[in-house]
């Protein structure tokens, strides 16, 4: 209840932008930064799909969200346009344990020990995004179907992701 | 908001992919990415500013580090981090400074003087041009070393104290002048021309100039009571258990600090709490680096101000792509321009008829006067057409 002030919010937030822009990402795997100057509490993150998947190729983009408490609670993550991988919603928000509080366990799977905690960041989880991306957890599956797809016929879940990706570059 | 953005933010890539972004990490808190304010320790031995990790706790009751259990009971003043925290933010800029002249390595210009040599024998012996480098290579956790080289004038510090006070002399960096390490930024922008060894001044340390402001801070209801507490040594407030507390329980405690006492029990609640935490937080400062109460009252209304500005801010809804909103409400702002067109046209011929009636004039020259700052926002609108 107790929330603490958006005014810290706003600065870790700046200091995260500032330390993405200026240190760069691994491999320059994403970028991410504010919509808008007037709102440091939205952001957006483009996330080139990971090599050797069928994501591969791709740029991806991101809508993030954070709540005036950050980073005692987590921000929320979603994919738009949604994407087309079991861990994500078919809206595109995006299910991943470290996004989510020890309280509130959607899947019932996830261990304490990976859940959100104040000193993660945007990079961590985006890069936890983006190994998700390569390895999909089939036992917190968010979209179903995908699931199944995945783990009954790989083969076109991989053809229809590469068809995804190439549709949403406009190719 | 926008205010913000004019502030200066500081973090570890200011150095480059360097071992000196690695000692400025390691001497922030985890949570709010900031310089250690107030650092406290857990039982599991993580360090994080007093605030944030009260903050956190309350949330959940483990470390965010490595989930061990937490509470805020186990909490432990750290006194050294502190200080390695104030040393090296002192230091911060100096070494900054130092990184982007590449034209007078201090090391070189340095070598001139005789302290350098005798404070090689100090450290380890090293290269020449990287002697400043290595020096921070060693420092694990806090051992804020400064980059410019330690003059001889109080040596026996140099291996017992992890950092050089702001009254010790430090070799100007630009100029190998020696001067003291609290006016060495002064020194520098002032392109070295100031008269430099001035006396160590025993009195006047970091602490003295931080506790300055925190009179100016004006009270949120009355002061009466802060000088009457400042008298007595502060204890950290035990913790409430708000559900069983009445709300005369809670007013009464709100009043034993002087904190406004309007609001639900909802507010009310969440005032004394976040009083509680800043208070508490306040305690594990060293005592020269604490808030007076009155400007930790300051502190509880911003935060309170803050929070309900968040709330006015979430119901007016903000557009989310401007350039279509502005597409959509074409008709609208055209409209509204038209409007404003037409009152400045009113406004000019009533100015233009008012002096062919001079039997109302004096009223008639008020209400021009009340009338012209009207006028000119009209004007504004067409020129923003």
């Amino acid at each position: 209840m107790n929330k603490s002030s958006s005014a810290s919010a706003l600065r870790r937030l700046m200091t995260e932008y500032k330390q993405l822009t200026e240190g760069g990402s691994p491999d320059d795997m994403f970028t991410a930064g504010p919509i808008s100057e007037s709102d440091f509490f939205t952001w957006e993150a483009l996330i080139s799909g990971p090599k050797d998947t069928p994501f591969e190729g791709g740029i991806f983009v991101a809508k993030l969200t954070f709540p005036s408490d950050y980073p005692l609670s987590p921000f929320k993550m979603k994919f738009e346009p949604p994407i087309l991988h079991p861990n994500v919603y078919a809206d595109g928000n995006v299910c991943i344990s470290i996004l989510h509080t020890p309280g509130d366990d959607p899947t019932h799977y996830e261990a304490a020990s990976e859940r959100w905690s104040p000193v993660q960041s945007v990079e961590k989880v985006i890069l936890s995004v983006i190994s998700m991306l390569a390895e999909p957890n089939l036992e917190s599956g968010a979209n179903i179907d995908c699931c199944k797809l995945y783990r009954d016929n790989k083969p076109e879940y991989e053809r229809r992701v590469r068809a995804m990706v190439r549709e949403q570059l406009g190719l | 908001m926008n205010n913000f953005l004019g502030q200066e933010v500081t973090d570890p890539t200011d150095f480059g992919d360097d071992k000196l972004s690695k000692l400025d990490a390691s001497l922030r808190c985890p949570i709010c990415k900031e310089f250690l304010d107030g650092p406290v320790n857990l039982n599991c031995g993580h360090s994080f500013c007093s605030l944030c990790i009260r903050g956190s706790l309350q949330a959940k009751t483990e470390c965010p580090c490595c989930r061990s259990h937490a509470l805020e009971s186990h909490l432990k003043k750290n006194l050294a981090l502190e200080e390695s925290v104030i040393s090296w933010k002192a230091a911060r800029p100096v070494v900054l400074a130092a990184m982007t002249r590449p034209s007078s390595p201090p090391a070189a210009a340095a070598d001139d003087e005789r302290p350098t040599k005798k404070r090689r024998l100090n450290t380890t012996p090293s290269g020449s041009g990287s002697s400043k480098r290595s020096s921070f290579a060693s420092t694990g956790n806090g051992n804020a070393d400064t980059p410019i080289e330690l003059a001889s004038s109080p040596p026996p510090h140099d291996d017992s104290s992890p950092a050089p006070s702001p009254g010790d002399l430090v070799v100007c960096p630009a100029c190998s002048k020696r001067v003291q390490l609290k006016r060495l930024n002064e020194h520098l922008d002032r392109n070295c021309k100031d008269t430099p060894v001035p006396r160590l001044e025993p009195g006047k340390g970091l602490g003295n100039f931080f506790t300055r402001p925190s009179e100016s801070n004006p009270p949120s209801s009355s002061s009466s009571t802060a000088s009457k507490s400042k008298a007595k040594p502060r204890e950290p407030i035990a913790k409430f258990s708000y559900d069983a507390m009445k709300v005369h329980h809670i007013k009464a405690a709100l009043a034993k600090y002087d904190l406004p006492q309007t609001g639900a029990r909802e507010a009310l609640v969440v005032r004394l709490q976040h009083w509680v935490e800043i208070y508490n937080a306040n305690l594990d400062r060293r005592e020269a680096l604490q808030h007076s109460d009155a400007s930790l009252r300051a502190e509880l209304k911003r935060w309170e101000d803050a929070q309900a500005h968040l709330l006015a801010k979430g119901k007016t809804e903000v557009p989310e792509d401007i350039g279509a909103y502005e597409d959509a409400h074409k008709a609208d702002f055209a409209d509204l321009v038209k409007k404003a067109r037409a009152n400045s046209l009113k406004a000019k011929a009533q100015s233009q008829q008012q002096p062919n009636t001079p039997a109302i004039s004096k009223t008639a020259s008020q209400s021009q006067t009340a009338v012209s700052p009207l006028r000119r926002i009209d004007e504004d609108v067409i020129v923003v057409d």
